[in-house]
């Protein structure tokens, strides 16, 4: 091949790239999410209603009040699932958030809808979740390392497994 | 020209400010609240459908849902039916149902297919039995709780189909709408180009920003002179000559010396 078409084809590969958007998609749906929690046959859903100190202490970790005003869960045992959405920039990214024992057991991105960012969903990010828990300030116990180009998104899947983690502390409290 | 360029110097500079903290900012998703505006941008949200429930009507335009007026839902998608069930008010919209309580409006839940919903649903209505969910094929009857769910053969089933709202709600909805279709990053960023002066606005842009170079230029190739001058008299030991802009008409300099 000539040498001019070489360094066209690398200079359209190189302009191109940019316009071509990657990140939106569904990357598991919520019923193999929860298969894969519970071992192929998840529990009955429940629902947990926001009020009072949880419905604060959720405004304190999100940092803005949660928009609803219930959120559904599966719990069976130590185990709990729950499916969150938080906003990244724009769009809600939706992230399946596994809890054993009071620690995270695993982080999926189910659907992220904005145009970039979606790094997140990568094994190389959710792996730091496991096994965290929450500080008594509610924190995460452990350092999550950043992404450059995809903070947004990676301070949404943070809040939401903090979230997960306060919520199943707060079933297990009602449930006695 | 330093005066020419002040006020597209000042636009750029603050629209830029804000620019760089967007995302901070949420100016994104922040609309800009003049309808007038929207419109002339060439904006349309397209038609509204409504539905009437027991104490209530739930409207949808662009994509987005109003009860009575008030915005309860961006994005949700097209409305397929609504009605009131006990406590919640539901909505069915983009293939999921919204569960509200019916009293305030608050959004409680969103049912998706998968994590609360059989399948998508695509309509509202009732039979002999009680409340009816449609699907693709099948219909679904939920529990009092909406979270669980049997399929259902319906019975003299009645689907909930489109109404005309009230006109003032209607247009007020209209309204509504057109301002969140453009929202302030937009704006900030048409202002910042100056693309809302139509065609012309970006070459005005690529003017003042030249200006600006020009300026930067000659102000750089000054202290140049300057600095050269003062190094070449230190290295003499003479005193530096003060460099004094020249009265090119007279000839003289501004001391009126030739």
């Amino acid at each position: 091949m000539r040498s001019e078409t070489w360094i066209g084809a690398v200079l359209a590969l190189v302009l191109l790239a940019p316009t071509v958007s990657w990140a939106r998609g569904t990357y598991l749906e919520p019923e193999r999410f929860l298969a894969d929690v519970f071992d192929g046959a998840p529990p009955p859903p429940r629902v947990l209603f926001l009020r009072g100190t949880v419905k604060q202490t959720v405004r304190e970790i999100l940092g803005h009040r949660y928009p609803r005003l219930r959120v559904r869960y599966w719990l069976r045992g130590p185990r709990s699932a729950w499916i969150l959405d938080e906003i990244g920039k724009e769009r809600p990214i939706t992230v399946g958030i596994g809890i054993e024992g009071g620690r995270v057991e695993r982080v999926r991105v189910l659907v992220f809808r904005e145009s970039r960012g979606d790094e997140v969903r990568h094994r190389f990010f959710t792996a730091q979740f496991d096994g965290a828990g929450l500080d008594t300030a509610q924190r995460l116990d452990r350092h999550i390392d950043n992404i450059a180009g995809a903070t947004l998104s990676v301070r949404a899947v943070k809040k939401l497994v903090r979230l997960a983690l306060y919520l199943d502390r707060a079933v297990r409290r009602e449930d006695g | 020209m330093g005066a020419a360029l002040s006020i597209p110097l000042l636009l750029l500079a603050v629209t830029g400010l804000l620019l760089n903290h967007a995302d901070d900012l949420g100016l994104s998703r922040r609309g800009v609240p003049w309808p007038w505006l929207a419109n002339w941008y060439g904006m349309d949200p397209g038609p509204l459908r409504a539905f009437r429930t027991r104490t209530h009507w739930v409207m949808e335009i662009d994509g987005s849902l109003y009860l009575d007026g008030r915005p309860v839902a961006e994005e949700a998608g097209r409305l397929y039916g609504a009605l009131e069930e006990g406590p919640w008010l539901v909505a069915a919209a983009g293939g999921d149902l919204l569960l509200l309580e019916a009293d305030s409006g608050v959004l409680a839940e969103v049912l998706r297919p998968g994590d609360g919903l059989p399948e998508p649903a695509h309509g509202l209505g009732r039979d002999r039995r009680g409340v009816l969910v449609r699907g693709g094929d099948h219909a679904w009857r939920p529990d009092a709780d909406w979270l669980e769910w049997q399929p259902a053969t319906p019975d003299s089933a009645t689907w909930q189909t489109p109404q005309p709202p009230p006109p003032a709600l209607a247009a007020g909805v209209r309204r509504e709408a057109l301002a969140r279709m453009l929202n302030w990053e937009r704006l900030l960023l048409d202002l910042h180009s100056a693309r809302l002066l139509s065609r012309a606005g970006p070459w005005l842009t690529d003017l003042a920003g030249l200006g600006m170079a020009l300026l930067a230029a000659s102000g750089l190739w000054g202290w140049m002179r300057r600095h050269r001058a003062r190094r070449a008299a230190q290295a003499t030991g003479r005193t530096p000559r003060r460099i004094v802009p020249r009265d090119d008409v007279r000839g003289e300099d501004a001391r009126g010396v030739p």
